[in-house]
């Protein structure tokens, strides 16, 4: 019955966590990269159930599992905006997004596409919220110098 | 005019609809998964060619560097290196006599000490100072845990003279470090600082306006650090507000016995208490003598003297009450606004040891280091075995924090550094 019980609150679990982590490992493993890491970072749940079940933040902790269970691309690549149905989305963002060093990158990432709060962008990336602040500052800042004819500031 | 953060989040929302199918979740059903962990043939070519390209990327930065280029010229380079290795998964043991789950932890890169200080808040452990083991050379190092990705990290150098027994408390956003010493009643001080987890900084708080010579022992009393200690000119007392960054002088103590140790403080919620034995001639203690203060009016109890008459004791709170454990194992209950007492008997008999006091969820923890650790249920008055794994001794320093007790491993009962250093958590069984 615990068995039972178990596998059931992990695939919950999993249904629940395996998009939205995908979905926050897009902007540094690419579509494709980021299913494979999810996917790992979902194997090594399953594997470890009982202790990332008592987690505080275990999309944190999947999260650096999903990137470090797998090898990064020299660089993502992600589909432009009207590939995925969003043509009245800026064409440039996408390549504004992927010129950014890869912590802004993340950093802006998971609290403005992911809507993750600044304590969980923290424990994904190893470092404090006013840290996860500057990044996102500096990404937006960044993102909104190279966009500024179509973007309010 | 489009908004940017609203393109960013229609474009996460694009995404996730395109790679969420992909995503493969466990067969739970299989052994371990694996009917869906194999890699296929795709992914190991993908791992080949991002490894060839991972390499050719450093030679590539490693040319740059030789010709003075910056490799990243974004200016990225100084942030601190993000460590994506997840830490190993805890050991869990189940408590056989009481319940409740024993979990062990990695130790962490500081050696083994006495005296130190360990701190639980905003999720985290924070060990900091001590010195080395029987010996007078302390420490003015620190290291904190994160309890959620189990992964350590050095604390930054503190603006503060090495110590050991010094006062250390959780405001909530700070560990503040006062006081302290070389544990050998030397090199006494009477500064502090206050060090954020969360900015990585430390910052010097304001002069105490106490002097230096008594041992000070301190308690946060949810907006103050409170510190309190005796000396043959009477007693000492001061608040510090970390909001402020002022103290408060408090009135002295009219005490009529003799302060002979380091007074012990615990805080109630609304007083503080201080406990000390009264010796006597020749180690001999004619009881525990019990004084409080009222911070609301600034004033001091009277002394209480129990009949407690043991040599060393340990105390703690629970549910406003005070419960105090002498040397021998016998307990007492105080009433902090009466400091009437009620005898509540032997709840460690025949170990004789200097016992830790802790609130625990409903119960109070009492240890020894004989290894015995009981938890006491003030409602029914039942006790109940704890049966720490192997090795495991809950001496202080320990917190409780977050629903369960932290302590740190790093000594053997003799006093010898353990060849390993582990961080220990309680999470008593729901009654």
């Amino acid at each position: 019955m615990e068995h039972s019980e178990s596998h059931a609150d992990f695939e919950e679990f999993a249904r629940q966590a395996g998009p939205r982590l995908a979905r926050a490992l897009v902007a540094s493993r690419g579509v494709h990269g980021a299913a494979d890491a999810a996917s790992e970072a979902l194997a090594y749940a399953f594997e470890h159930w009982p202790d990332v079940r008592s987690m505080e933040n275990p999309m944190g902790y999947l999260f650096r599992v999903g990137q470090s269970r797998t090898r990064p691309r020299q660089r993502p690549r992600l589909p432009a905006p009207d590939q995925v149905g969003l043509p009245d989305v800026e064409p440039r963002l996408v390549p504004a997004l992927l010129a950014l060093p890869e912590t802004q990158r993340a950093a802006v990432w998971l609290v403005h596409a992911c809507d993750w709060s600044y304590a969980e962008v923290a424990a994904a990336l190893d470092t404090t919220t006013s840290m996860v602040g500057n990044h996102v500052s500096r990404g937006l800042s960044r993102l909104r110098s190279e966009l500024e004819v179509t973007f309010d500031a | 005019m489009p908004d940017l953060l609203d393109e960013l989040r229609r474009y996460g929302d694009a995404l996730e609809r395109e790679v969420a199918p992909l995503v493969r979740v466990p067969d739970t059903y299989g052994p371990e998964g694996s009917q869906t962990h194999q890699r296929s043939r795709r992914q190991r070519v993908l791992v080949l060619v991002a490894a060839l390209a991972f390499l050719a990327t450093g030679v590539v930065v490693a040319l740059a560097v030789e010709r003075g280029g910056d490799p990243q010229p974004d200016g990225d380079t100084k942030l601190p290196t993000v460590d994506t290795t997840p830490a190993p998964p805890p050991e869990v043991f189940p408590d056989a006599t009481a319940g409740g789950t024993w979990t062990k932890l990695p130790g962490g890169p500081l050696a083994a000490r006495q005296g130190h200080s360990l701190v639980v808040g905003d999720g985290r452990v924070l060990l900091w100072g001590g010195v080395v083991p029987e010996t007078s050379n302390a420490y003015g190092d620190g290291a904190e845990l994160s309890l959620a990705t189990r992964q350590w990290r050095v604390i930054p150098e503190a603006p503060l003279a090495p110590r050991a027994d010094h006062v250390a408390v959780w405001t909530g956003t700070e560990m503040v470090v006062w006081g302290g010493g070389n544990r050998f009643g030397g090199d006494e001080q009477v500064d502090g600082a206050a060090y954020s987890p969360t900015a990585r900084t430390w910052r010097r708080i304001a002069a105490a306006p106490l002097p230096e010579g008594p041992e000070y022992a301190g308690v946060w009393t949810g907006s103050e650090l409170m510190v309190f200690g005796a000396s043959l000119a009477g007693t000492h007392g001061a608040a510090y507000d970390p909001r402020s960054d002022a103290w408060r002088v408090m009135r002295p103590a009219d005490l009529s016995t003799t302060l002979d140790s380091r007074v012990s403080l615990l805080w109630t919620g609304t007083r503080l208490v201080a406990f000390d034995p009264v010796p006597q001639l020749a180690g001999a203690v004619s009881g525990v003598q019990v004084f409080s203060y009222d911070p609301a009016t600034d004033t001091w109890s009277d002394t209480r003297i129990t009949d407690l008459k043991e040599q060393a004791l340990g105390g703690g709170t629970l549910d406003g009450f005070v419960y105090l454990v002498g040397y021998g194992g016998s307990m007492v209950q105080l009433d902090p606004e009466s400091l009437e007492w009620e005898a509540k008997g032997e709840v460690i008999p025949g170990c004789e040891d200097v016992p830790t006091v802790r609130a625990a969820g409903t119960d109070v923890l009492i240890s020894m280091s004989c290894q015995v650790a009981v938890l006491y249920e003030p409602s029914s008055g039942r006790k109940h075995n704890l049966s720490p794994p192997e090795g495991v001794n809950i001496w202080p320093p320990t917190e409780w924090a977050d629903g369960m007790l932290v302590t740190w491993q790093q000594l053997s009962p003799s006093g010898e550094p353990t060849e390993a250093t582990s961080v220990w958590t309680y999470a008593p069984a729901r009654r």
